[in-house]
């Protein structure tokens, strides 16, 4: 079968259609002692065609799991994905192999994605080979998208130890994109490289993004790095959605105690010593669902309400809001950002 | 835990190059002073020799590295030219170490309360019965809930940032003089990392210890550091107090490193400011500024020998330009 054969010309598009769809996914991962793991729990999120999304969370809060339900490589234990308006779910062989070849993934670690022992060409050929592209086109396009990533001259014909993990991380984009994908998820990037290298990279995406029109899911800890690529942010604690919104008020003004005190966590090489909000203990284990607010129990405005009904993702205040699109599920929605505002200490913070 | 504040330095490092196996210096003429109580930061790249100088003050780079200096004093301590046996009379004791990953520093077959304790035992400080009191005490020292059962527990029974509080008590169970943290909290997620950020603060101010903070992340630095070394190749650039070094820096290293990371005040999706080019070893051996190949305000004169200069009280930096030159640029764009 070729590509010719199956029906995946993209669509016209209409402005307000989005490019993909996630409706209350859950992923739930067997754990030791017959407990449940829920990675994902209800994620319900919309990813706008040409924006990036930034999905920001700490270590366990579900972000790399949604990566990977997003391309589909693998099946949510419950809910819905629908990409460019059709359920992804129900593709199956060559439908979802045709399929592939519009999402992609970037990785942290460029190794993940070049196999060491073959020449970076045969690594950027290879999703294309997959999705059914004869060999001298995919090269052509292997090539190409070396060049449109910047990739030193000769590199397709070189191995990836040869390059530096700039280098690398460019020529992994170049696997990403050279499929002419409409969706990269990016995990973490730049988080391996060193802080030059990644104002290059991210210079590169955002260059990408701009001829290719790529749609981006970026996901990252580092918020500095967020706010620069991101039209739109959405904040995950514990396999949920706390809050999702555009990224300047979102960063800015965040309406759910977990973002509030996250923002004032990263240490801002512009703000030096100031007040910060430090969070006690850990988050709670993912085998450990709560029946209430996810956060409620490192939560330092936290009521009973809060311990035993679980907030949904709302629109708070539309006519404080009135461009809309910013959620947040939380009893208490902005009063986490308000005290800090104030001077107010919450009992857990102190500055350092 | 009784503070004694010392009047000596913690540590007082001249001239201090480091290479191995006969290459070229990986680390070049560096003085370093960090008094009592004081938290001096250490910043730069990849490769730019600042887990080199870590490991050099606590004796512990492998038998190839070379180290030449003209002064190498651990508190009151001088070990230029000391031996493996002396070294083991002031690590863990006079001096300790954190590192990035706390499980590379922890024996997982080991209970943590045994492991606290034993860094007392090995130097004699305490018998069995009073050492396990004390390992108590600093589990609650750095805020471990329930000191009494995670002393029993295992490593692999804690989380990252629990680990790296069980390394920080055994770090200073002697009441060492000097801590050295490489990266310490770079494995941690950004509210457990202010966490720890905060305990080390806090263990300087109660114990009076010198802290030297190896660090890539300029937020962390300007969080955390009374004063702040940035290196490039081997090489200190620019001194100072963080606020001052990072909001006014007056090397063009530190300028453009400023300027390429995206913080709360750089334009969104507008293309950041690049270092081109990257560190060759050809700029290590030049006598002249090893940044001077991928600087954007190189002149001909940069070839020969620069010295590290007075631009502002307390804050110097290794640019014959830096008076004359205007950085503020570079970190507008931003703005």
């Amino acid at each position: 079968m070729t590509l010719t054969d199956l029906d995946i010309t993209p669509r016209p598009r209409a402005v307000e259609d989005p490019l993909m769809v996630l409706n209350g996914v859950r992923q739930e991962f067997p754990a030791a002692g017959g407990r449940t793991v829920h990675a994902l729990d209800g994620v319900t999120l919309e990813v706008q065609r040409g924006e990036t999304l930034g999905i920001v969370g700490e270590s366990g809060c579900g972000k790399s799991t949604l990566a990977r339900a997003a391309l589909l490589l693998r099946k949510p234990t419950a809910g819905e994905i629908r990409f460019d308006g059709k359920d992804a779910l129900a593709m199956r062989g060559g439908r979802l192999r045709a399929h592939r070849r519009r999402a992609q993934m970037v990785f942290q670690d460029p190794n993940d994605s070049l196999d060491p022992r073959y020449k970076v060409l045969r690594s950027v050929m290879e999703p294309l080979l997959s999705a059914g592209v004869p060999r001298g086109e995919a090269r052509a396009k292997a090539l190409e998208a070396l060049e449109a990533v910047g990739a030193p001259d000769g590199a397709a014909g070189r191995f990836p130890h040869e390059f530096s993990g700039g280098q690398r991380q460019r020529i992994a984009i170049a696997r990403a994109i050279a499929t002419e994908p409409e969706l990269v998820v990016l995990d973490e990037p730049t988080s391996a490289l060193d802080v030059s290298i990644q104002a290059q990279i991210l210079n590169l995406l955002l260059e990408l993004q701009e001829s290719k029109q790529l749609t981006y899911m970026f996901i990252s800890h580092n918020l500095a790095v967020i706010r620069h690529l991101s039209h739109r942010v959405a904040v995950m604690y514990l396999g949920r959605i706390v809050e999702v919104g555009p990224a300047s008020q979102v960063l800015a003004d965040p309406l759910h105690p977990y973002t509030a005190a996250l923002l004032s966590a990263v240490p801002d090489p512009d703000a030096g010593r100031r007040e910060r909000i430090i969070l006690q203990g850990d988050p709670p284990s993912p085998t450990q669902r709560a029946a209430g607010c996810a956060f409620a129990s490192r939560c330092w405005l936290a009521t009973e309400q809060c311990r035993t009904e679980a907030p949904p993702l709302v629109h708070t205040d539309v006519a404080a809001n009135p461009t809309g699109g910013h959620l947040v599920a939380c009893h208490r929605p902005g009063e986490g950002q308000e005290a800090l505002r104030l001077g107010l200490r919450p009992a857990s913070s102190t500055t350092v | 835990m009784t503070a004694t504040i010392a009047t000596t330095d913690a540590l007082a490092v001249e001239d201090l190059t480091i290479s191995y196996g006969g290459g070229t210096p990986v680390v070049s003429g560096v003085d370093l002073r960090v008094g009592p109580g004081e938290i001096l930061g250490v910043i730069g790249e990849s490769g730019c020799g600042k887990s080199s100088i870590g490991f050099a003050v606590l004796g512990l780079l492998p038998a190839s590295a070379r180290v030449d200096a003209d002064r190498l004093d651990v508190g009151e301590h001088g070990m230029l030219g000391a031996d493996e046996s002396d070294w083991n009379q002031v690590r863990g004791r006079v001096a300790s170490m954190v590192f990035q990953e706390p499980m590379s520093a922890l024996n997982p077959c080991m209970r943590v309360g045994a492991q606290i304790a034993e860094v007392l035992l090995v130097h004699g400080l305490a018998d069995k019965k009073a050492a396990h009191a004390r390992a108590l005490d600093l589990l609650r020292l750095v805020q471990v809930p329930e000191p009494e059962l995670r002393a029993k527990q295992f490593p692999h029974q804690m989380s990252g940032g629990m680990r790296q509080r069980i390394v920080i008590a055994m770090a200073m169970a002697a009441n060492p003089q000097l801590l050295v943290a490489d990266e310490p909290t770079t494995a941690l997620d950004v509210t457990v990392q202010a966490q720890i950020l905060d305990l080390i603060d806090r263990m300087r101010r109660e114990t009076g210890a010198g802290v030297l903070l190896i660090s890539h992340d300029l937020g962390v630095i300007a969080q955390t550091c009374d004063r702040v070394v940035v290196m490039y190749a081997g090489e200190i650039v620019e001194e100072g107090v963080p606020t001052e070094v990072l909001a006014n820096p007056s090397h063009p290293y530190t300028a453009a490193l400023v300027a390429s990371i995206p913080t709360t005040s750089t334009a969104a999706r507008e293309d950041l400011p690049m270092i081109p080019g990257g560190v060759r070893d050809a700029d290590r051996e030049t006598s002249g500024c090893r940044f001077a190949a991928r600087c954007a305000f190189a002149v001909e004169a940069c070839a020969s020998p620069q010295a590290l200069v007075e631009v502002e009280p307390a804050h110097t930096a290794r640019c014959w330009r830096s008076v004359e030159l205007d950085l503020t640029a570079l970190s507008e764009v931003k703005a």
